[in-house]
């Protein structure tokens, strides 16, 4: 491949300019910063074109913005190339927007462009297509730079291309291919937008559900087992329960056939009562007819005759003897009386009113007696004395307070006057005070004149020595500024004493001022003041004075207190109280001393007539005394009383006696008329003969109301029997138990007491029954609702399937594709490993002409793209060439990059152009020689573009001889 | 056997049963409650052997709420799939109201234990429910055993139906001469197997037994209620009702009674291995002894297709192929699984999604597809270069070499994948 022309329509400093390359070595010898290295990129840039290599879409490669023409518009160029012998021009437009490219054929003039496709990046690739060589496959070997190339698999790759035979296969699209399947399915649980990801993340959410549903299933089967064993359960009692009800069916009817075999025998058992009674009543009435007949008399006595003879018959209630008996009593009544009379005459003659007034007075006298009291002289008359002495305290105390009162006022009158006397004095005192110190009063000195006379004299010193010692008149001035300032702060100082000594004397002033004025006020009054040793002595005379009163003062309070404390009063008035109380005293008893002469008057009044009054009952009361006296008459009084009652009560039976038997003499004549009556209707007056009568009567009236009784119960109990046919129902009934034979023969009260027992049980079995009933029911509503919305566990199995499958396959696949990546790699590593000795004589070769025979060896790692090494000759060591000095580095790299042309010229038939931009900047005299020899020898067989700030290239190739074109940049 | 010939030559009329009882008869008598009387009028004591025939369906299985295995419907497929096994035993059910069937064997596994719902089994007793003269015997199987949580146990089941415990039991039909034994499993295992002492048959007696488990003619070990012949043969029986193995087959013991030993099948296929048509025995016991037929209840069958796309250069291409294979109709009906097998041209991308919807758009009610083609690469021409890819080759094939069958299924993809990676990203770079 060989550059014939570039041209820059613009491209950075480059714009509108063309570049001609010819065959051999051409030399662009230019400074620094003069667009050597622009040039080097623009030929790329229109090789290429502007968009990133190995990404899928269009993105702009990072210098395009920086390679914007610097004037113009226009971004972009032609190159002119010839490649295996025909030649091409290449136009393109790097504008990013109208990004455009064309290949000419520049023999035929056609436009090659449609014969290459675009790539995703909207880019032909014509370099690529023409040579297969990718923009970094031919910087990395076209372009000598001290850049590494380790880590650069297309260089390997394409090495390896070249050895085996052209093989066209890049292994890293392949292996990048397979790794980007292994990535496009994911490989962990965390990928969850890959297929893997997605797959596991669904599996598990599957499971998740899957195991919550077989954990429904598992619960409704268990909930079903339930309820079926609860059906079995309820169909049990179910069963327990029918049994039961046709228990207690049969027990009922048993039950119902007994009672109503009790009631046929109750009913038999009854009519023949009934019967029986009906029989017995008319036995009764047959015998009683008999009895009747039996004891019925000759004449049948009606109650009411029965109830008149036996009046008339009855001798305890006879009017005669009663009549007799009243007579004698009255007899027996009249001497009692007489006897009565004569036995307590004296008591019957007592005056009942003048025996009242009798105890009444002895009463009172009693009571008198009882109050009756000696009177108290001698303590009435120490009360009087001792009354009169504390109204006499009373008296003096009450005097004593008006001298203390007066006393009181004089010392008031003293001491405000001693007070005025001091005041003036005072006053008089202050002002003399004051004007003595008004007038000692000296302003303070001023310390700090005698700096500003310090300062002067300085100045003069400095003045004098001026003129006379130039040198010392400093130490003057120094002196004098010295004392200025010393003088310049005390002055401060001396100014603020000064003004508060001003102050100081300006308050002295207004004090004797305020003084003076006040004493000029007193004195106003009439009084001069202006004599302080009158005041003096004046003062002394109230001192003296007020001492007296002081002394005058206590002395009557001390008598005062005195007097209190006699009679323990704690005050004149609490005094003045006690002499009143002792006085109301002293009248008291003089009242009680004249009431108990009046009472003694009355109990002699009083004894003497109780004494005349004592006539036949003197020797019975004894000897007079109020209290004797009293209780005997009141004796007397009860007897008295007594008697008089005894005969009133006499004289009232006698008095009832006689209306009673005037009462009785009518009686007694009717009754004589009524029992000749009877004798004359009876044919007999024997008592007895009556009486047995009447007793037959009686019997008889009472066996016929028995018989009437009787008679009725028949007639009813027969009518009843005729109504309701006893015999017919007897007869029915007797029939109809004779036809249920042996049937409800069984205890009523047992078969209702089973009947209850079986009825309970069933009530029990009922309950278990409905609790049960619930229990299925709660049971089935559970299993309903663990059922609703259940989803189906096998479809949900089945999903789970189909995803667990979906995860095998692709892990399957991603086996698939890893073992392929691993097996690929491994054979992609026995290659490589396979290339270092094709490619080590090469680099060998070179190395050895560029480092003058100093390194021999370039041991070449294609492992991880080219890595270099050479044995250190010093040490024999191999170390990795980035170790070595950056001269030596350059120098490897050199040489490496022309092993590679060549090697692809030779194995690829392709000659390459060597492009070296400063490239041997770091190449020292010998070594820079030896490489453009090397450069010299390439040219023959490769253009070589050779871009140098230095001139030492140019000379250099002039000394060797070596053919070269010097192309000028400016 | 003997007894059966004896009538033979006396009346003619073939016969393989003994007789009943024996009483007078002068006269000819017809019998009409009974269609199966032999009268033999010969003026002496006459051998009328009344020998009711009957009708059985019997069939296992069925699984109902089965996660399905395999599949890969989309969503509601899954659904419908199981009402078309519902159908099924619809169809079932209808077959047994047809035949005017005595009897509807089910030997086990009609329900799915872990994931039948309640609403299934309710479904199931409903349906029995319409068939109610005929008498539904079943033994619950290792997927459905008589657990306490069972709906066998804990369902109302109609009256007309017997669910065999987990110990022999002997069902006697004395209108039908008929002995049944059965048990059914009472846990998901059961590898010991016991046997009834039947005693030996009265005469004129059949007999069926109804079991599920796991039959070979040999003694052989066995989790699922292991049975041979050795087992069978004291037994005197005439037919041994099976479930279990979802594949029919039907043996036949060599014994004096023929004893016929029948696995029905699944009445629906549950997995891909159950192709073709499902079916249910359906046995008569006859004068003629006993027949027995099968009859495809099926409501969907599965099949499986090996297409080879060596051809098809291009999608379109497949998709045509797969069409004249699998031509419209009822073929289209049935679930599909295809696997797409041999050389496709290494460039030939095969996008599944796409196929699947371009058959569905031809009809096919339910179709998998299953790409096992692998890209036309001559690897001999490869293996033998220096280069990576020939490596590479060598490298793989050196592993498949050394690999188990499925571990070198694996890594022949690898192989492809690589080759594909290395031949087509490779060189496009």
């Amino acid at each position: 491949m060989k550059l014939k022309r570039v041209y820059f329509r613009g491209f950075g400093r480059w714009v509108d300019r063309e570049f001609r390359f010819q065959d051999g070595l051409n030399l662009i010898e230019a400074p620094n910063e003069s667009g050597k290295s622009t040039l080097i990129r623009g030929l790329t840039a229109l090789m290429y074109g502007g968009k990133k290599d190995g990404v899928g879409r269009r993105i702009r490669e990072d210098w395009l913005e920086a390679y914007q023409p610097w004037n113009g518009k226009d971004y972009g160029g032609e190159v002119d190339f010839s490649v295996r012998g025909r030649e091409y021009r290449l136009i393109r437009t790097l504008q990013w927007e109208e990004d455009r490219e064309q290949l000419v054929d520049l023999w035929t003039g056609r436009d090659l462009s449609s014969d290459f496709s675009m790539d995703r990046r909207k880019d032909r690739n014509f370099i690529e297509g023409l040579t297969g060589l990718s923009r970094n496959l031919f910087q990395q070997m076209a372009w000598i730079r001290s850049v590494p190339l380790s880590g650069d698999h297309q260089v390997v790759d394409k090495i390896r291309q070249l050895i085996h035979q052209g093989e066209e296969m890049n292994v890293r699209p392949a292996l990048e291919h397979l790794e980007k399947e292994i990535q496009g399915i994911g490989k962990t649980t965390a990928a969850k937008n890959k297929p893997y990801g997605m797959i596991l993340a669904k599996c598990a959410e599957l499971e998740a559900e899957v195991a919550a549903l077989r954990a429904t299933y598992r619960s409704v089967r268990e909930d079903q087992a339930r309820l079926a064993g609860m059906k079995a359960e309820r169909a049990e009692l179910s069963e327990k329960k029918e049994h039961l009800s046709r228990r207690v069916k049969t027990l009922q009817e048993a039950l119902n056939q007994a009672k109503e075999r009790e009631a046929l025998l109750e009913k038999k058992k009854h009519l023949e009562y009934i019967q029986e009674r009906w029989t017995e009543l008319a036995d009764q009435v047959t015998r009683l007819e008999r009895e009747r007949e039996g004891v019925k008399p000759p004449y049948l006595l009606s109650d009411e005759e029965v109830e008149e003879i036996r009046g008339l018959i009855d001798g305890n209630n006879r009017p005669e003897d009663r009549a007799d008996r009243i007579e004698e009593r009255l007899r027996s009544l009249a001497e009692e009386i007489q006897d009565w009379e004569e036995k307590n005459s004296s008591l019957l003659s007592i005056d009942e009113r003048w025996l009242q007034k009798q105890l009444s007075d002895l009463e009172e006298g009693c009571r008198l007696k009882e109050n009756l009291k000696t009177p108290d002289f001698q303590g009435t008359i120490d009360d009087r004395v001792k009354g009169i002495q504390m109204e006499k305290d009373f008296k003096k105390l009450t005097e004593l307070q008006e001298r203390e009162e007066k006393l009181r006022k004089e010392r008031e009158a003293l001491e405000d006057h001693r007070r005025n006397w001091r005041m003036r004095l005072d006053l008089i005192e202050r002002e003399k005070f004051l004007t003595q110190v008004v007038d000692a009063q000296v302003p303070p000195a001023r310390s700090s004149f005698r700096w500003l006379w310090l300062t002067g004299a300085g100045l003069a010193f400095f003045l004098l020595m001026l003129f006379l010692i130039p040198g010392l008149s400093v130490v003057g001035l120094l002196f004098s500024i010295f004392a200025y300032v010393r003088y310049w702060r005390l002055r401060q100082v001396d100014r603020q004493v000064r003004q508060e000594w001003e102050e100081r004397h300006e308050k002295l002033k207004r004090d004797r001022e305020r003084v003076r004025r006040e004493r000029r006020e007193l004195e106003s009054g009439g009084e001069s003041l202006s004599d302080p040793d009158h005041l003096r002595e004046g003062l002394t005379k109230v001192e003296e004075k007020l001492n007296k009163v002081h002394h005058s003062l206590a002395m009557v309070i001390q008598e005062q207190e005195a007097l209190l404390n006699r009679w323990r009063a704690d005050s004149t008035v609490k005094l003045g109280q006690l002499v009143d109380q002792q006085f109301q005293k002293i009248r008291e008893r003089e009242e009680a001393r004249q009431q108990d002469r009046e009472n003694r008057e009355r109990l002699e009044e009083i004894r003497r007539e109780a004494e005349e009054g004592a006539t036949v009952f003197r020797d019975r009361l004894g000897a007079f005394d109020f209290q004797s006296w009293l209780n005997g008459w009141i004796a007397i009084g009860e007897e008295a009383q007594k008697a008089r009652d005894h005969l009133n009560s006499l004289k009232l039976e006698s008095t009832t006696l006689e209306k009673e038997l005037h009462r009785l003499i009518p009686e007694m004549e009717y009754r004589s008329q009524q029992r000749a009556r009877w004798k004359e209707k009876l044919g007999s007056d024997d008592p007895n003969l009556w009486t047995e009568w009447m007793l037959a009567s009686e019997h008889v009236r009472r066996l016929d109301d028995r018989l009437e009784a009787a008679r009725s119960a028949l007639k009813k109990e027969t009518e009843r029997k005729e109504a309701e046919a006893w015999d017919l129902e007897l007869e029915k009934v007797r029939k109809r138990l004779e036809e249920k034979g042996n049937e409800g023969q069984e205890s009523v009260a047992k078969l209702a007491d089973d009947l209850q027992e079986s009825k309970r049980e069933l009530e029990l079995i009922s309950g278990k029954h409905r609790e049960k009933e619930a229990e299925v029911l709660r049971l089935e509503e559970r299993l309903q609702t663990l059922l609703s919305g259940v989803p189906s566990l096998a479809e949900r199995e089945t999903q789970l399937a189909e995803f667990r499958a979906e995860k095998e396959r692709l892990e399957r696949k991603r086996t698939v594709l890893e073992t392929a990546k691993e097996v690929l790699e491994e054979a992609t590593r026995e290659i490589r490993e396979d290339l270092s000795p094709r490619l080590a004589p090469h680099a060998s070769r070179w190395i050895s002409k560029v480092t003058g025979g100093r390194y021999r060896d370039l041991l070449i790692d294609p492992a991880e793209g080219i890595g270099l090494s050479v044995f250190v000759p010093e040490t024999g060591e191999r170390q990795p060439m980035e170790r070595l000095s950056r001269g030596t580095v350059d120098q490897m790299y050199f040489a490496m990059r022309l092993a590679l042309i060549r090697f692809f010229s030779e194995h690829g038939s392709l000659s390459l152009p060597v492009i070296l931009d400063d490239s041997l900047v770091h190449f020292d005299g010998e070594r820079i020689r030896e490489a453009l020899r090397i450069l010299g020898e390439m040219a023959e067989e490769h253009q070589v573009i050779l871009c140098t700030c230095q001139i030492r290239e140019r000379r250099l190739l002039e000394e060797e001889k070596i053919p070269f074109v010097l192309q000028s940049l400016s | 056997m003997k007894q059966a010939a004896i009538i033979h030559r006396v009346n003619g009329i073939m016969c393989s049963f003994p007789f009943d009882f024996v009483f007078f008869h002068s006269t000819i008598v017809w019998e009409k409650r009974c269609q199966n009387i032999l009268r033999l009028t010969v003026g002496k004591w006459v051998k009328v052997i009344q020998m009711k025939s009957f009708t059985f369906v019997h069939t296992a299985d069925l699984h109902l709420d089965l996660p399905f295995q395999g599949w890969k419907g989309k969503e509601g497929q899954g659904w419908v799939r199981r009402q078309e096994q519902r159908r099924t035993f619809e169809t079932i059910i209808g077959l047994v109201k047809k035949r005017n069937a005595d009897f509807l064997l089910i030997a086990g596994d009609l329900l799915e234990h872990e994931t039948a719902s309640r609403s299934t089994a309710q479904w199931v007793i409903e349906q029995i429910r319409q068939i109610p003269k005929t008498c539904v015997l079943i033994t619950p199987g290792n997927h459905d055993p008589l657990r306490e949580d069972s709906f066998y146990k804990t369902l109302d089941w109609p009256s007309h139906v017997h669910i065999f415990g987990s110990d022999w039991e002997v069902l006697g039909y004395d209108e039908f001469s008929l002995r049944v034994f059965g048990k059914g499993f009472a846990d998901y295992e059961e590898p010991e197997s016991r046997f009834p002492a039947a005693p030996l048959p009265e005469k004129g007696e059949r007999r069926i037994m109804l079991v599920h488990g796991t039959y070979s003619p040999y003694r052989a070990d066995s989790p699922y209620f292991p049975l041979c012949d050795q087992d069978l043969l004291p037994l005197e029986l005439d037919y041994v009702a099976l479930g279990h193995i979802h594949q029919p087959s039907l043996h036949r013991l060599d014994n004096h009674r023929g004893t016929w030993i029948c696995y029905p099948g699944s009445p629906e296929s549950l997995r891909w291995k159950e192709t073709g048509e499902r079916t249910v025995t359906v046995g008569s016991f006859g004068m003629d002894g006993l027949s027995l037929e099968r009859i495809a209840v099926q409501t969907r069958r599965y099949e499986v297709d090996q297409v080879d796309v060596q051809g098809c250069d291009t999608e379109d291409q497949l998709i045509r192929h797969i069409l004249d294979k699998i031509p419209p109709g009822e073929e289209r009906q049935a679930c599909r699984r295809i696997y797409l097998c041999g050389r496709r041209p290494a460039d030939l991308s095969l996008q599944g999604e796409w196929i699947l919807s371009r058959l569905e758009e031809e009809g096919f009610h339910y179709v998998e597809v299953e790409d096992e083609t692998f890209p036309d690469y001559d690897l001999d021409q490869i293996r033998k270069r220096d280069g990576l890819a020939g490596l590479f080759v060598r490298k793989m094939e050196e592993r498949i070499d050394g690999a188990n069958p499925e571990e070198a299924d694996l890594l022949r993809q690898s192989l492809y994948k690589g080759l594909d990676a290395l031949m087509v990203k490779g060189s496009r770079s």
